[in-house]
């Protein structure tokens, strides 16, 4: 897995540009930290990124070739933790992991070691809707460690965890990092994870620079 | 034979779900059922007459009832984000959208085709046109659901897209009506329902091959 360079991404809402043109590359063991104030379009950068927004424009630079961004996503295995949950209500805890492991193709010999180790063990059995809000962020986070995903797209990654749970996003984002991973992720505020490959990306409110 | 596997853990899924919300899945069967009986209270308990009106009335009802429940195809996935899940991974869109087209069709249509015989009894079909018109329903229902999942698809961003989607939904749904009544109107009177049962059989070949491309181009179309 090579660096992929971002080139003059935009992406426009009714004809209002939510930010302007963005240059930035995810490297294989560095993490992307895009900030901003609420509205300036964080969110929507995963998104693009993810490829869930089709009108969204610029290319990446992959191996050698260029492709458009909104095809970026067929190039490699990602991970998107995002707003929504991502898993059923009505579902236990297993049933959502088994299917989102066939869905990704992942390995489900792994499931108990994962569960264990985002502290879901003993919930297995609980309906979706039986979760507390870090709870269900904890599921989440079990759903993208059992994807062989290289790229982690994770937005407000430490949004309704408790100290246990910051301190388990941050080692799980550090072995991911060591494993030659990509992650790219959202704060607004200051992120408490120190890293050494941390590259920032500051957006506000239509202009975007490289820091 | 990994897409099978998807496929196969997508439906198994879907149906888990539908059986875990089951009061909201039996709806339009009720409807249906309902409408069917009420239909002799509102015009008379005439054999001749109802008889006329059987195929046309229970296709009528059959459509109508598709249509009721066409919003649980999508929606939920959308709303809780398992779509985006669905998106990211490395699975075809289009082959996800199959999965969830063939189980709406098992919990929708196909109690619709085990009706059939109940609803023939109720609207005094006769006799030769029951084997038709569970043939009909059996060929016509897997069309209406994946019809209705390309107009799922394209109204599911908005909020309140049910009277939108009837109006995209509905003009497709009439070829069906028609043949699909035709086929047991022939078999009343005498004659093969072969070859309106033969068009159908091709309106679903059709529509197996190109709806789910269409609803998941839609589906990217209305999510971003």
């Amino acid at each position: 897995m090579t660096t992929c360079h971002f080139r003059q991404i935009r992406y426009e809402r009714d004809d209002e540009p939510v930010f302007g043109t963005l240059e930035f590359s995810l490297q294989p063991g560095h993490m992307l930290v895009v900030e901003g104030p609420n509205g300036s379009g964080k969110t929507t950068l995963l998104r693009v990124v993810a490829g869930f927004l089709d009108m969204a424009e610029g290319h990446v630079e992959v191996e050698g070739r260029t492709l458009p961004v909104r095809d970026f996503h067929e190039t490699l295995p990602l991970a998107y933790a995002g707003h929504k949950p991502g898993f059923k209500d009505d579902l236990t805890v297993l049933e959502n992991l088994r299917f989102l492991v066939a869905l990704h193709e992942g390995d489900t010999r792994r499931i108990g070691a994962v569960l264990q180790r985002v502290g879901l063990w003993g919930w297995e059995d609980n309906l979706g809707r039986a979760l507390s809000a870090g709870q269900r962020k904890r599921l989440a986070l079990a759903a993208m460690l059992l994807h062989p995903a290289k790229l982690w797209l994770m937005d407000e990654p430490f949004a309704n965890l408790d100290g246990q749970g910051i301190a388990l996003v941050n080692a799980l984002m550090r072995e991911h990092l060591q494993q030659d991973g990509m992650l790219m992720t959202t704060s607004h505020g200051t992120f408490p994870l120190e890293h050494a490959h941390m590259d920032i990306l500051r957006l506000d409110g239509g202009k975007g620079d490289r820091a | 034979m990994n897409l099978l596997h998807i496929l196969w853990s997508l439906i198994q899924r879907d149906l888990r779900l539908a059986w875990r919300s089951r009061g909201e899945l039996l709806n339009p069967v009720f409807f249906l059922i309902l409408v069917i009986a009420l239909f002799p209270l509102g015009v008379g308990p005439e054999g001749k007459l109802l008889a006329r009106i059987a195929s046309g009335t229970v296709w009528v009802a059959a459509l109508l009832a598709t249509m009721l429940s066409l919003d649980l195809i999508f929606r939920s996935d959308v709303e809780d984000g398992s779509m985006e899940q669905m998106f990211v991974s490395q699975t075809p869109l289009s082959w996800i959208v199959l999965g969830k087209v063939i189980t709406h069709w098992l919990v929708t249509g196909l109690p619709l085709v085990l009706l059939a015989p109940l609803l023939a009894i109720l609207m005094h079909l006769p006799q030769p046109g029951l084997w038709a018109l569970i043939q009909s329903l059996a060929l016509g229902t897997p069309v209406l659901s994946l019809i209705g999942s390309v107009g799922v698809a394209l109204t599911v961003g908005i909020r309140k897209g049910g009277m939108l989607l009837s109006l995209l939904v509905l003009p497709l749904y009439v070829p069906v009506l028609i043949f699909g009544t035709a086929a047991v109107e022939n078999a009343i009177a005498g004659m093969s329902p072969a070859g309106p049962l033969l068009i159908l059989a091709a309106m679903l070949l059709f529509a197996l091959t190109l709806a789910p491309l269409t609803a998941a181009w839609a589906l990217k179309v209305s999510l971003s």
